[in-house]
């Protein structure tokens, strides 16, 4: 039987070679299965994912690739207690409101909200 | 007993009993070895191998016509999708269709256009980059045929602007610099294609390509006078990257091209003294393939209930509408506008691919937080412009998307209600249909207002 270990990953082996930025949904899937998140969602220890100090972006679409299956699983709270994003370095307020934005549209998606909801 | 070597022995023999080459057949002639021609249907193969994958699209689109063949070309007087589509559009046809099959060489006479848009200059320096990648090819598969470059011989236009920007994307050779020239510089990040790589992390040319358009973006706006702060760098390369994914994603071709130029006039100049430097930067992304409309056709089995939802929609919208109004918006069109909502997507359905739908709402919005600035007097508008198949959807600072709850729609029209026509001026039906989608877009960075905006959102989370 395979005993998962709290985990801490820097993300900077997957942000590519001359490149500041995470994203791209296929990008963030590749990651995930990399990481083997889909087994440590059923695990209880917690996984820190550090994003590198001289990132420039965090997209919406990376951040979904990477974290939605888990946010699915978990539900948002417990994924929030499960998952920490934490800074290298200083906390950049922009990079900040691309997560916030990553997690708003997790949460639509979960609600099942989108722009033709009325129909 | 004595050893013989048989190989040895083989040599003296043969080089004795052989007369040279020289001597047998005389002095080496070139003409005489050529090689012949490989049969017709051989050649008509190998040629075909030779051709990319973007010409065998276009082909296959019926984007190609031998009827437009021809070796002079006249460009329109505005050579711009977004001004002059029909006439831009035609223009496109005929060059590419005339660069493959043209007898001879090619002239493209600039001198009665009087302006230029990036996104149609991307699409045929793209092509004749294509064009000499097959020519190359066909020469090595078929080294005996009598191939010839078609030399593309550009003449320049009557206006300074369009050959500043024809030179710095190197169109042009040459150019005589003008007296009175109102350009301080016209710079360009170049001509950029790209291939989806997905084998490894490291291959993938989003990053470095947003990377380098980003650093491009900020030499440009250093010479107003400003560098973009870490909130202006992550919003260009978010919107960047956000565009680059979408073009990724819907190339058939799996490849994207990317192209920018940025305009410093004197007048930038002399706000500089007065310290309210701008800069314009245009760039275009383009991808080859099906447009956001075809990509809803061909998922319309698995995507029924979105498809079905949406065609409904359409027929209520345009119900009761006279037949001219009603031609005027297409359910191409309007299932273009549709596609782009927030959590909109042709393949959600597929497993993996649930909260897919975002890119697009992404992009348009980091595009107009960067490019809030405007000056209507000194003609400095920000605009952004989505071609795809027969439809174009445009984006400035007079419709923006809003928010409905937590989800941000675009209506394109004052009532911000889905439910309502979008202004024709703002979703255009097109007379031809563009095989794949461009990305085209004006944004002027204007330094007091950057400062001023991100001075603001500090203060607000303060």
């Amino acid at each position: 039987m395979t005993v998962l270990q709290q985990m801490k990953v820097n993300l900077l082996n997957f942000r590519g070679t001359n490149s500041t930025t995470f994203t791209g949904r296929p990008q963030g899937q590749d990651v995930r299965k990399k990481l083997e998140l889909d087994a440590r969602d059923a695990d209880p220890e917690p996984v820190e994912l550090v994003i590198p100090s001289d990132t420039t972006s965090f997209n919406a679409s990376f951040y979904l690739g990477l974290l939605y299956p888990s946010i699915k699983a978990l539900g948002f709270d417990a994924f929030k207690e499960k998952y920490h994003l934490v800074f290298e370095d200083s906390t950049p307020k922009s990079i900040v409101r691309q997560l916030s934005e990553g997690e708003r549209q997790a949460k639509n998606e979960l609600q099942g909200l989108t722009g033709l909801g009325w129909l | 007993m004595k050893k013989v070597d048989y190989y040895r022995e083989y040599v003296y023999r043969s080089k004795s009993l052989k007369p040279s080459r020289t001597k047998e057949r005389g002095a080496y002639n070139p003409e005489k070895y050529q090689p012949s021609l490989p049969f017709k249907e051989l050649a008509a193969y190998r040629t075909e191998q030779c051709y990319t994958k973007s010409y065998k699209l276009l082909r296959d689109k019926g984007f190609l016509n031998d009827d437009l063949v021809k070796d002079k070309l006249m460009v329109p007087h505005k050579l711009s999708f977004i001004e002059n589509f029909q006439e831009t559009f035609e223009f496109t046809k005929s060059f590419i269709s005339s660069i493959y099959d043209v007898n001879g060489d090619l002239e493209v006479d600039f001198s009665r256009c009087s302006y230029v848009d990036i996104a149609p200059l991307l699409f045929i320096c793209t092509m004749i980059q294509d064009y000499f990648k097959f020519a190359e090819k066909r020469l090595i598969a078929l080294p005996g045929a009598a191939h010839k470059y078609a030399e593309v011989k550009f003449l320049p236009s009557k206006t300074y602007e369009v050959n500043r920007i024809l030179y710095s994307l190197r169109i042009l050779p040459t150019i005589e610099r003008q007296e009175n020239d109102k350009f301080l510089d016209v710079s360009t990040v170049g001509m950029i294609a790209e291939k989806k790589a997905r084998r490894h992390f490291s291959e993938n040319k989003k990053g470095p390509v947003c990377n380098k358009v980003r650093r491009y973006i900020n030499n440009c706006v250093k010479k107003v006078g400003f560098m973009l702060s870490a909130d202006g760098e992550t919003a260009v390369d978010g919107w960047l990257s956000e565009v680059l994914n979408n073009a990724e994603d819907h190339s058939r071709i799996d490849e994207w091209y990317v192209a920018g130029i940025s305009l410093h006039t004197r007048d930038f100049q002399e706000a500089i003294s007065k310290q309210d430097g701008v800069i314009e930067v245009r760039l275009a992304i383009m991808n080859l393939g099906f447009s956001v409309y075809e990509g809803f056709e061909e998922s319309s089995e698995g995507n029924h209930r979105v498809y079905d939802a949406m065609a409904n929609a359409y027929d209520k919208l345009t119900e009761g509408l006279p037949t001219d109004e009603k031609q005027a918006y297409t359910r191409e069109n309007i299932f273009t506008l549709y596609a782009l909502q927030e959590g909109v997507s042709r393949i959600k359905y597929l497993e993996d691919s649930e909260s897919r739908g975002n890119g697009t709402m992404n992009f348009i919005r980091a595009f107009l937080e960067l490019g809030d600035y405007e000056d209507s007097s000194l003609n400095r508008k920000p605009l952004m412009s989505l071609l795809s198949g027969k439809t174009m959807v445009l984006c400035d600072n007079t419709y923006k998307p809003y928010a409905d709850g937590t989800v941000y729609k675009l209506s394109l029209n004052s009532e911000n209600d889905l439910k309502k026509l979008p202004d024709p001026e703002y979703l255009r039906g097109l007379p031809g249909h563009f095989p794949g989608t461009i990305l085209e877009t004006r944004l002027f960075f204007n330094k007091n207002h950057f400062l001023q905006k991100y001075d603001r959102a500090t203060a607000n989370e303060g």
